[in-house]
């Protein structure tokens, strides 16, 4: 048998809407010409039944682990995986479902399923689970990032993001400023690499890419709260699960 | 196939007597979620239901909340909408049909083979996909879960030559749609049929889509208003799976592409209207494989409702303020300043898409309910499975699998929908 070199790649999906997904497959040819660089062994979205694997290079997860049985995978993948890289807000931040962990979670269930018995954790990000490698932020994850992760990743190297706020690239892009327009907006302390995409048509940013290293949530935490209430900003920070990392960044000072 | 995974193999592994699809789907809770959430929240909240249809979450959504507010869209709202859900039937068909139906009738394994098997027709299925998804990100300002559109309206509008450049692309793209068309019609489907009832918007001005009343056909054809769809159909909880099933008055229903088209057949735009003459399609049809060329139809028919759209929104469109800008911020208020409740529906891509919400006087979300096409149709498609069984019985459990699942995502089930 003729020796195959490509890479095994692995690209499953926890409990999420799988629109990184699309985002994925959105880049067309792009996407394609990706595929034909490596030996792509389990992609449940477009192959029902895949040849499982003892080893891969590289897996992409995403989707948060919300059943017993999404965390069992995940452990099993991880262990079978050189480098296991996570794909969007579900995975990395724990996506908009982590909500509930602000709320009570018996009545929440309560008010979807009247007797039904559905597992109902406090949802936690992918890395709680397992060691990972690399993060692919955003909801839903921009293209750009995609491809340019996985071209450095098949040549050996670990993309680092640049570390830089939402503001930069929507003062670059000259959008208008909502935060001074009087909104609750989380562009300054959020990591860049989106291109301001919801600035641009007049979204506040509400972080789902998360934060960048040396973000000042303090700063901007101060600056909010003499227009809002904790209240209205803790929902703005909890609709995409950075509620706890800000807090976590906010105890660190 | 959208959501997945075990909703297959459990009816793989040979359990198909019962006919139960079994969903392992984490549950995510969203209308749980939403309950204390400003209703500001709740476009941005539902579109994250499914990565495929967020534009239908998102106008659902926003349609239930404006009827609760009593808020009445522009015109130009209204088609610029239009558009985005059109653009977005269209590039689901497109991938549903392609790219995760096809293989099942061409005997090759995966969608990836059948890439290199079909280069031209891989070709129109991207070249068509990517089309639509530049028309809502064009729109929205982004094609997965777009952005632009709220409560009211749009925060920003795009440029009159945008929406020509794309109205530009209107030969070829139909070009590629019938290259999809002639490759679905040219499959031997297996006659299956089964009567059942047929439920979707209807509208007297057009094929519905964006709005419509609620039309019931089975022996008879029954009239409602979309806000009562929970009033007959009710969503039952089922202990083998966390994705909820639909039942009206008990009985099973369909909706989908060949619901809408047995429902409004003499809606369609002419070129979708004469392909469906030639497809012979009975009335109804109850094949439920023939969904698949019923979603090569609408393709054609939401590519010409698209040029319509286009071309006069190109030479039309002017500048107007959002309805709702100054209420889709966190602790806006509610501009009735009661309790107020809201429904509606539209046409996702596999069907009616029900959105309800309840809010408080101070704009908070106090009840939500979203009956999604999959929670809708998933009986049917057990009933479906019942009747095909005793046709494929005597194939090798190999093969009988292959049948089965051929016949499930004939309905392009999305288990990330039914199981929000």
């Amino acid at each position: 048998m003729k020796k195959n070199k490509k890479p095994k790649v692995a690209i499953i999906s926890l409990t999420s809407c799988e629109g990184c997904q699309f985002v994925m497959l959105d880049q067309g040819k792009k996407f394609l010409d990706i595929l034909k660089k490596v030996d792509l062994e389990e992609f449940r979205l477009v192959e029902d039944e895949p040849m499982f694997s003892d080893h891969y290079d590289i897996c992409i997860v995403e989707g948060n682990p919300v059943t017993r049985e999404n965390i069992k995978f995940l452990k099993e993948m991880r262990l079978r995986s050189k480098i296991l890289v996570v794909l969007g807000n579900c995975a990395a931040l724990g996506g908009v479902w982590e909500i509930k962990n602000y709320g009570d979670k018996k009545k929440i269930i309560r008010s979807v399923y009247k007797k039904m018995k559905v597992e109902n954790p406090d949802i936690k990000e992918v890395d709680n689970f397992v060691k990972v490698d690399l993060t692919i932020p955003g909801c839903p994850i921009t293209g750009e990032d995609f491809l340019e992760t996985i071209h450095q990743l098949l040549q050996g190297k670990i993309r680092r993001l640049p570390q830089n706020p939402v503001c930069w690239e929507c003062q670059m892009n000259g959008y208008e400023c909502l935060l001074q327009k009087g909104e609750i907006c989380l562009g300054p302390i959020t990591l860049a690499g989106c291109d301001a995409v919801c600035l641009k048509s007049k979204q506040a940013c509400w972080g789902c890419r998360g934060l960048f290293e040396g973000a000042k949530a303090e700063n901007l935490m101060n600056y909010l709260l003499q227009n809002f209430t904790r209240e209205q900003i803790n929902h703005v920070m909890e609709v995409f699960g950075c509620r706890d990392s800000i807090n976590k960044a906010l105890e660190k000072k | 196939m959208e959501g997945h995974t075990d909703f297959v193999a459990e009816i793989l592994k040979g359990k198909v007597d019962s006919a139960k699809l079994i969903t392992t789907e984490g549950a995510r809770l969203i209308e749980g979620i939403l309950i204390g959430r400003h209703f500001s929240e709740a476009p941005i909240i539902t579109a994250r239901i499914c990565g495929i249809c967020p534009v239908v979450h998102k106008l659902s959504s926003i349609k239930a909340i404006e009827n609760a507010f009593k808020i009445k869209p522009t015109r130009q709202t209204v088609k610029l909408r239009k558009v985005l859900e059109l653009a977005q039937i269209i590039h689901s068909h497109a991938l549903h049909l392609f790219f995760l139906s096809l293989p099942d009738f061409f005997g090759v394994e995966n969608d990836l083979i059948l890439v290199k098997k079909y280069p031209k027709e891989t070709k129109s299925a991207l070249a068509i996909r990517e089309w639509a998804l530049k028309a809502i990100e064009t729109i929205g300002g982004r094609a997965v879960h777009p952005i632009a559109c709220e409560v009211g309206g749009f925060k920003v509008l795009p440029q009159r030559g945008e929406l020509r450049n794309l109205a530009n692309q209107f030969e070829p793209m139909l070009k590629n749609a019938l290259t999809l068309v002639n490759l679905t019609l040219k499959i031997k489907y297996p006659k299956l049929k089964r009567k059942t009832i047929f439920i979707s918007l209807a509208n007297k001005d057009e094929y519905a889509i964006y709005d419509g009343d609620l039309k019931i056909l089975s022996d008879t054809v029954k009239i409602i208003k979309a806000k009562d769809f929970n009033r007959d159909i009710k969503e039952i909880e089922e202990p083998y799976r966390a994705a909820k099933s639909a039942t009206l008055k008990g009985e099973p229903f369909m909706v989908g592409a060949l619901a809408r088209i047995n429902n409004n057949r003499e809606k369609l735009n002419p070129l979708a209207k004469g392909i469906l003459k030639g497809a012979h399609f009975k009335d109804p049809e109850y094949n439920v494989f023939l969904n698949i060329p019923a979603q090569a139809i609408e393709i054609v028919h939401c590519l010409e409702e698209l040029s319509g759209l286009l071309n006069d929104l190109s030479s039309t469109l002017e500048p107007e303020k959002s309805l709702g800008s100054k209420l889709n911020v966190i602790g806006g208020a509610n501009p009735l300043g009661r309790e107020v409740v809201g429904a509606d529906a539209v046409e996702a891509p596999r069907g009616t898409l029900y959105h309800h919400y309840k809010i408080d006087k101070n704009g908070y979300i106090k009840e939500c309910t979203i009956i999604t096409p999959t929670v809708s149709y998933l009986k049917n498609l057990e009933e479906d499975i019942k009747a095909y069984l005793p046709q494929v019985m005597n194939l090798n459990p190999q093969k009988r699998s292959l049948k089965i699942r051929a016949l499930i995502r004939a309905y392009d089930p999305c288990i990330s929908c039914a199981t929000h």
